[in-house]
């Protein structure tokens, strides 16, 4: 407990020592203070004594809790915490495992009574400690700001200490492992940020993949529940002589699904490329959803929608690959419908991703990290 | 030195350290030290003199080791709580001041708050460091992150205490208080461990020493045996000015067989005559002066009278025993060639030591 207390005590000074500690501090009360400075009234959102209209951002669509809320989760945990304090606070605890494991000074640690294990976990925990330190400081701050400004106490915000810690965790392990191979700050830093980056890609791919997935399923059962529609419609005006022009159309619009039909049931590739990047994933950790968890626990999925204003199933179930089609109301109905449907089923599907795997696989890749870089420390002669 | 594993400090055994399964940093280390006592564990560069250290420090592991420590096999963590160490080229965190590094240290060895508080501002007094306790280490001298590093292996109290190259930076006044602190530490009954380079440190502190040579021990023991064998006096006499001729006349003076050595292959050199006394000690003449060798001064003596019977005027005649310096050289220089053994570890072979 004595080693326990010095190897945190020594991490804070260290720490303390490092003006980026202060000033990720510092930048996190600047934007708790931005945060307590916004607000929302009947028109739209304010700022000290300005009001900004916005027509779907105002207390009559949304409450102020839920609009304080909404804020904190996309901007303070979404932005700054996940990506902005995050950068932060790894470049701040690069050098905690190559300055600690630097020739003259390594040595002084390991000659004393403490295991090699112990000594790397300790040290590893009191990064993640400090870290933690911050998002409780900024969360504690946010969690004021919601109950003084919006008048809801809820203390499920406290959660994002946890997921932040977690997130930063699965980064912080492969900063250590290549911090403890390479025993250099800078390359240990660029290394994680490329590992990040991969994870960024392999992710987009994932969401991505299965937008095209959802919409492809989504369209070929809408295409068969619309040409057996189609069919019972031709055969029923058959039997009418009158309706020869409104059969004629429905028959071509018959034909032009039939092959829109063929052609999309030809399409194995998209599935297969799309398990192989989801196993992938599987293998890495979700930093993303990680923290999307905080958006399931904290806004209903009935508050996210209607954060997004009127029209914005229309927009939400638009795929990125769809940029730059018509606007919605000028396209196709069965289009339209296809886009409605698939949006919903992918919020879904996302949501549906169940906490253990999140974040079950994401600690599983941690622990592997960190036990290859555990085993090298306690195996290597300095 | 015939002592059970008890009335050790350090008992090691077989210890051979090999990087990469082809460097032979240590080949087969046998070494004891006692209780109580300043041992010097010295050697050229690349001896292996810091992997040994650092073998029973934990940092590096041994790839065959037979040793205890404190009573402990080696590598028994529990152990090191017992143990002080000051490493070779040390790097304390820039962020610490003096007093803080010594809090650090103590705790990580196990000392307890009360007691930190209590022994680190006598530690920093004992090493003359008091008035630096709150300046920050990245503003100390070589020096001073010495005696720094010396405080801080004294923290725990240890019944063992082991240096590598405490003296490294330190100026002729710091190195006589580290002197001073190493026989305070002894007088309480502490072993010291010492690694160094500085041979006539060693030799005034040192009760025992192990001269370790490409990865094996070479020689060791206390001064005085690893000496005896090399004792001797010499007679130095009144040689007249311009004595051309004298050695040959004080050996015909001698008792005893004594013949010419010559050197160089043209025109031979004299260079003195060399030869047994009737008693049995060797003897050798060069340039005036009457090498005899003997420990024991009665032995002298039948010398000095055949001398003064023959009228010969004797200046003086002193002990001469070799110092340090001389059995770290003899110890490094390879007796078929005379030439000084290769520095670093050995490449390759791995049973081909003195061990």
């Amino acid at each position: 407990m004595r080693q326990t207390a010095a190897i945190f005590l020594d991490a804070y000074r260290e720490l303390n020592a490092k003006k980026l500690f202060w000033i990720t501090m510092i930048l996190s009360g600047v934007l708790v203070l931005a945060f307590a400075a916004t607000g929302i009234n009947e028109r739209g959102v304010t700022f000290l004594h300005w009001t900004i209209e916005v027509p779907v951002m105002n207390t009559r669509v949304v409450p102020r809790e839920d609009f304080y809320k909404y804020v904190f989760v996309t901007l303070g945990l979404g932005t700054w915490l996940t990506w902005g304090a995050m950068i932060l606070a790894l470049i701040s605890t690069a050098s905690i495992f190559p300055d600690f494991l630097a020739g003259g000074a390594i040595e002084l640690s390991l000659s004393k009574p403490i295991s090699r294990l112990r000594l790397f976990l300790t040290k590893y925990a009191a990064a993640l400690t400090f870290v933690g330190l911050q998002v409780l400081v900024f969360t504690g701050a946010s969690f004021f700001v919601i109950g003084f400004r919006g008048g809801a106490w809820e203390p499920g915000l406290f959660l994002a200490v946890p997921v932040v810690l977690l997130v930063f965790s699965f980064l912080y392990c492969v900063c250590v492992l290549f911090g403890v191979v390479t025993r250099s700050t800078i390359a240990s830093l660029m290394l994680t940020l490329l590992v990040w980056f991969l994870i960024f890609i392999i992710n987009a791919g994932d969401v991505g993949l299965l937008q095209f997935r959802i919409h492809s399923d989504v369209r070929k059962e809408m295409l068969a529940t619309t040409i057996s529609r189609l069919e019972r419609d031709i055969e029923a005006l058959g039997e009418n002589p009158e309706s020869t022009e409104e059969l004629k159309a429905k028959t071509e619009r018959l034909e032009k699904l039939r092959n829109e039909q063929k052609e999309s049931k030809e399409n194995k590739t998209l599935p297969r490329v799309h398990t192989a990047v989801f196993a992938v994933k599987t293998l890495l950790p979700k930093t993303g959803e990680t923290v999307d968890l905080m958006n399931r626990w904290l806004i209903s999925e009935a508050n996210l929608e209607r954060f997004s204003g009127p029209s914005a199933e229309e927009e939400t179930s638009q795929p990125p690959a769809m940029a730059g089609r018509p606007p919605a109301s000028r396209r196709d109905p069965f289009e339209r419908n296809v886009d409605r449907e698939a949006g919903k089923r992918f919020q879904r599907e996302i949501r549906d991703r169940s906490v253990g795997w999140v974040l079950g696989t994401s600690i599983a890749f941690e622990l592997v990290i960190l036990g290859i870089a555990a085993g090298l420390f306690s195996r290597r002669d300095f | 030195m015939s002592t059970s594993t008890a009335d050790l400090a350090i008992d090691l055994r077989r210890v051979s350290k090999t990087y990469k399964g082809k460097v032979h940093a240590l080949r087969g280390i046998d070494m004891v030290v006692g209780r109580g006592e300043i041992f010097g564990l010295l050697g050229p560069n690349g001896a292996g003199k810091s992997t040994l250290v650092k073998i029973l420090m934990t940092v590096i592991r041994a790839t065959q080791c037979e040793g205890h420590m404190l009573g402990a096999p080696v590598g028994h963590k529990p152990t090191l709580g017992r143990v002080g160490y000051l490493p070779e080229h040390h790097r304390f965190p820039d962020y610490l001041t003096g007093g803080q590094v010594l809090d650090f240290f103590g705790a990580m060895a196990g000392v307890s708050r009360e007691e930190r508080r209590k022994r680190a501002p006598a530690l920093l007094e004992l090493v003359g460091m008091r008035e630096w306790e709150k300046t920050r280490v990245k503003g100390y001298s070589k020096g001073m992150r010495q005696r720094i590093g010396i405080a801080q292996a004294m923290m725990n109290n240890p019944d063992l205490i082991v240096l590598d190259e405490p003296t490294d930076g330190v100026d002729p006044v710091g190195r006589r208080d580290i002197r001073n602190v190493l026989m305070e530490l002894k007088s309480r009954g502490t072993t010291v461990f010492l690694n160094s380079h500085l041979l006539s440190e060693l030799e005034m502190v040192c009760d025992r020493v192990a001269i370790l040579v490409q990865g094996a021990v070479s020689s060791q023991g206390t001064i005085r045996e690893l000496t005896k064998d090399q004792e001797r006096y010499e007679i130095e006499i009144d040689v007249p000015e311009g004595g051309e001729g004298v050695d040959a006349r004080i050996a015909g003076l001698l008792p005893g067989s004594l013949r010419e050595d010559l050197s160089g292959t043209g025109l031979a050199t004299r260079i003195g005559f060399h030869g047994t006394l009737a008693t049995g000690e060797a003897l050798s003449v060069e340039r005036g002066l009457i090498k005899v060798s003997a420990a024991d001064a009665r032995r002298v003596q039948p010398l000095i009278d055949a001398l003064r019977a023959r009228g010969v005027v004797i200046r003086a005649v002193r002990p001469v025993r070799p110092s340090l310096e001389d059995l770290f050289m003899q110890a490094v220089t390879d007796p078929r060639t005379g030439e000084t053994l290769k520095p670093g570890a050995d490449m390759g072979k791995k049973n081909g030591g003195k061990a």
